[in-house]
């Protein structure tokens, strides 16, 4: 590796730079593929309830798993704790993260082995596997690129060999909401064959509606490049993926899971979401049929304020924290109001039920 | 002439003997095909107009069998999974084998051997009087396929690309079955494992480093082609020497004139 020496940690504007070279190293883990105190399966975001800034220890083990993503269709997916999307990660602005991955895609990763106990996404896909998530083997080089992260990619994102685990700081400088991906060549085909996930970093100061807030959810769009394989499974469509031509368009991971499971609340309330568009490669024009959004906070910058938005676009790896006001008992529809997006899937309901 | 019964036993003996060294030996030689000198181009940078050149060499017809490597393992205990050190291997070689010298089943002695790390693929040419092809000669090989047309180039690599994105390593086959042949008749070049190359990690690797936007920079021609092409050399280039996989084995390359016998 021709590394150069690593810079020194220092800070700019309160906010530190300057990490550890990261360790690849080989080690015989077989221990559960996701830890950490505030990791959580979509569309839960566990409250961060520490003042302060913390030191978060956290593993994302990266492996196949065949999964269903539509009625009828499943395919072998590459997954960053066994779902696609992948965890969902919680910090606070300023927070420190010692983040360890295994490549364990020659191995059999069991996600739904009770007990586990490391994380509560591993609890919650135990007792809701809504992807029928089985393990599968399927031995690739693979590595990690937190958005919420600033540092050297040709160090710290750097590709690591099946078996191998890599070990590396970041600290969450911005606040935000960030998408993390595989950064192995091809990143479209690793994107689209499921390694990415969202992190949440809470803005240290809050956002100002905070105290009114009565349902929090983490939803993430991307696209699946699927055509049918050989067998039963499906698997991941070249042409389509290079000509931007999606099968599947989803809200996390799942056709339907958003239909099966709709997000909740009550009229009067007041919902937050952080939205995120992963990709890998289209649009959204993110809508709630029945509902303004009356703040949204672009890439969840509280700096980033608009107010009273019908329709939020956002480019791949773009995200918003988005508030709105639940008007009325009944259903509504969120909606990537690009209707060939939506008519491929992009679509999920908030039941509401009466005024509290 | 008729010699007595304790001679006639003897000269068998040693017959037998020299038979049994050379046979490894014939063995390679009859299922190596001669590849001739040749270029190609690859999507690691060169230089413009300036193809890769090959010189001849031969090449195993077919990958290393669990059948041949156990030939191997008997003869070369230092290999066995219960001895090997750890210099020379992880923890994951022929991990799926039942033990030492009892690979999965009989119906695994014709196919591919995988979990062998690249010191062990070497040692198990050179036992062969080979080594392994470098990564240009494996590549060359690789690339002497015929189509009919570009239509059915580009099939072929969308196909091959669907491989590298779905293969099923618990669907196992025998050397063969792709009924994928190069021009000389080297077989499942694609379709059957990813193969070990004498440099799988070339100088320029370090300067090309891994990640985002390697494809973009790989790809000589835009070419499907050259886009499975870099999914593979990038594949080969983030092994480190003790990696293993089950999908990682290897075939045997040979000088011309080696004529070499392994004792």
């Amino acid at each position: 590796m021709n590394l150069q020496a690593q810079t020194q940690e220092y800070k700019i504007d309160g906010m530190t730079f300057g990490m550890p070279e990261a360790e690849v190293y080989t080690e015989d883990y077989d221990g559960p593929p996701v830890v950490g105190e505030y990791v959580t399966m979509l569309p839960n975001l566990k409250p961060l309830d520490y003042e302060g800034n913390k030191h978060h220890e956290i593993r994302l083990d990266t492996f196949t798993q065949e999964i269903e993503v539509a009625d009828g269709v499943r395919f072998r997916a590459w997954t960053f704790g066994g779902m696609v999307p992948g965890p969902v990660i919680h910090v606070k602005e300023g927070d420190k993260i010692t983040f360890t991955m295994k490549n364990r895609s020659d191995e059999m990763v069991t996600i739904t082995k009770p007990g586990l106990d490391a994380s509560d996404y591993l609890d919650q896909i135990t007792e809701n596997n809504y992807m029928d998530a089985k393990p599968s083997i399927m031995p690739m080089p693979h590595s990690m690129d937190f958005h919420s992260g600033t540092v050297a990619k040709d160090d710290k994102w750097r590709t690591i060999a099946p078996g191998e685990t890599i070990k590396f700081d970041w600290v969450a400088n911005y606040a935000g909401t960030y998408i993390y991906h595989c950064g192995t060549p091809s990143v479209l085909m690793h994107t689209a064959m499921g390694q990415h996930g969202v992190v949440v970093v809470s803005p240290k100061d809050g956002y100002e509606t905070d105290d009114r807030v009565d349902e929090e959810y983490v939803v993430v769009q991307s696209e699946y490049y699927l055509k049918k394989g050989a067998g039963d499974l499906y698997q991941y469509d070249f042409e389509g993926a290079q000509t931007n031509q999606p099968s599947h368009v989803v809200f996390n991971g799942h056709q339907t899971i958003l239909h099966d499971q709709p997000l909740t609340a009550n009229a009067g309330e007041r919902v937050r979401i952080h939205f995120s568009n992963n990709g890998p490669s289209g649009t959204s024009s993110f809508h709630v049929i029945g509902a303004i959004f009356d703040r949204v906070w672009l890439e969840g910058h509280p700096f980033n304020e608009m107010r009273g938005m019908q329709t939020v676009l956002l480019g791949a790896s773009s995200s918003a924290t988005i508030d709105f006001i639940v008007p009325e008992e009944g259903k509504y529809t969120l909606i990537d109001h690009e209707f060939s997006d939506a008519e491929k899937g992009a679509t999920g309901t908030l039941k509401a039920g009466p005024k509290q | 002439m008729k010699l007595s019964f304790n001679t006639y036993h003897k000269l068998t003996a040693i017959l037998g003997i020299l038979l049994a060294i050379q046979l490894p030996v014939l063995h390679a030689q009859d299922h190596a095909i001669m590849i001739p000198e040749g270029s190609f181009h690859s999507v690691l940078p060169e230089i413009v107009g300036e193809p890769h050149q090959v010189d001849a060499f031969k090449l195993d017809e077919t990958a290393v069998t669990n059948r041949e490597y156990l030939e191997f393992l008997k003869e070369n205990p230092e290999w066995q999974r219960s001895s090997i050190p750890s210099l020379y291997a992880g923890s994951d070689y022929l991990r799926h084998w039942k033990d030492d010298l009892n690979p999965e089943n009989e119906e695994s002695l014709n196919r591919p051997v995988t979990r062998v790390s690249w010191f062990a693929a070497n040692a198990y040419c050179g036992w062969q009087g080979g080594r392994l092809p470098s990564l240009n000669e494996w590549e060359y090989a690789a690339q002497a396929m015929d189509f009919d047309s570009n239509l059915e180039a580009n099939r072929f690599s969308s196909n091959l690309i669907g491989w590298y994105s779905a293969v099923d390593t618990k669907v196992k086959s025998d050397v063969g079955s792709t009924g994928i042949e190069n021009r000389y008749g080297v077989e499942d070049l694609f379709g059957l494992i990813m193969e070990w190359v004498e440099d799988f990690k070339p100088p320029i690797a370090d300067d090309i480093s891994l990640d985002c936007g390697t494809v973009g920079r790989m790809q000589g021609d835009a070419s499907v082609y050259s886009y499975a092409m870099s999914i593979r050399y990038i594949t080969r280039m983030s092994f480190k020497p003790t990696s293993s996989t089950g999908m990682l084995g290897f075939r045997c390359a040979y000088d011309l004139n080696s004529n070499k016998m392994e004792i």
